[in-house]
């Protein structure tokens, strides 16, 4: 039982490394249609129309069916719905601050925004996400990553 | 000003997190992650709209450009959009918060020095080193502190 366990979290690990592969090459594209198109704006309403485009045919043959029971929205808080906004001002702040800050610094801080949340979001148990308490080899943890970032960075 | 920007940086590598973990409970609450992805990109799809028009005041561009451009520039990044974001959203509930986190931005790092190894996608070439290698090292042992606490 306890090997099977260590096996998915391999595979789940294994995962979340191959969707971050993804995530440059998404970058460098994106950042090629922005000069095709000549906005950034535009750029990322295309990214996000042709990434909803394909999300149906991928529900559709997930779930076979695209509703959902309309009481969910009368039940659920309103910040269930506004995950693409935060999508958003990720994409647009990165722009932004892009050219501010440069490239190491960008990615520095977006990335200990992102950790110091996690973190805080698993200490709390916020979102309704399984708690798991902060300790010192966690911030370790987190410590030797952002280090880690800014060698790769600043080499 | 340049605090201040590095303080924008921190919000909104804030985001990131904060939407994974948004997308998921809708995950649970419409019964479908995939669903779930789908409403989060069509919130941001018509925001977006509303944005174009305010920030470039018309929503054209030289349909021209489809054929002077290759193909994969239109569809590339809004496909592996969906992919990160979907996975994270299935992740998360599997690996917490944090987990989710390192081990997406160790693959970005990863890819990354790929990229700049061999100058895909035009960036300029930029060798694998040995401080970059430390880098990664220690990264790999920072995941594997997190996973095991």
């Amino acid at each position: 039982m306890k090997k099977k366990e260590s096996f998915y979290a391999i595979l789940f690990l294994l995962w979340g490394l191959a969707a971050g592969m993804v995530s440059p090459v998404q970058t460098a594209i994106n950042a090629k249609l922005r000069v095709a198109v000549g906005s950034p704006v535009m750029a990322t309403l295309i990214s996000f129309f042709v990434g909803s485009l394909v999300l149906v045919p991928v529900t559709l043959i997930m779930n076979r069916k695209l509703t959902f029971e309309l009481q969910v929205i009368r039940k659920s808080p309103w910040w269930l719905w506004i995950g693409g906004v935060l999508g958003i001002i990720f994409v647009i702040s990165n722009i932004l601050l892009l050219p501010a800050l440069g490239s190491e610094l960008t990615v520095v801080a977006i990335i200990c925004g992102q950790m110091v949340i996690a973190m805080l979001i698993d200490h709390f148990g916020w979102f309704g996400v399984a708690r798991h308490k902060i300790n010192w080899q966690r911030i370790a943890g987190l410590v030797l990553l952002i280090a880690g970032v800014i060698l790769i960075q600043r080499f | 000003m340049i605090v201040l920007s590095l303080i924008g940086g921190f919000l909104a590598g804030m985001a990131v997190p904060v939407q994974t973990s948004i997308n998921s409970r809708l995950g649970r609450e419409v019964g479908s992650p995939y669903l779930a992805s789908l409403i989060s990109m069509s919130v941001g799809t018509i925001i977006l709209i509303i944005l174009v028009f305010a920030a470039d005041h018309r929503i054209m561009f030289n349909i021209s450009m489809f054929l002077s451009h290759p193909w994969w520039i239109w569809v590339g990044g809004g496909v592996l959009g969906i992919t990160y974001l979907t996975s994270n959203i299935l992740l998360l509930p599997r690996l917490g918060a944090a987990l989710t986190v390192v081990v997406t931005v160790l693959g970005q790092t990863i890819m990354a020095i790929f990229i700049d190894q061999f100058g895909w996608f035009d960036v300029p070439v930029h060798e694998l080193n040995i401080p970059r290698l430390i880098g990664v090292a220690g990264m790999l042992f920072g995941v594997y502190l997190m996973r095991k606490f």
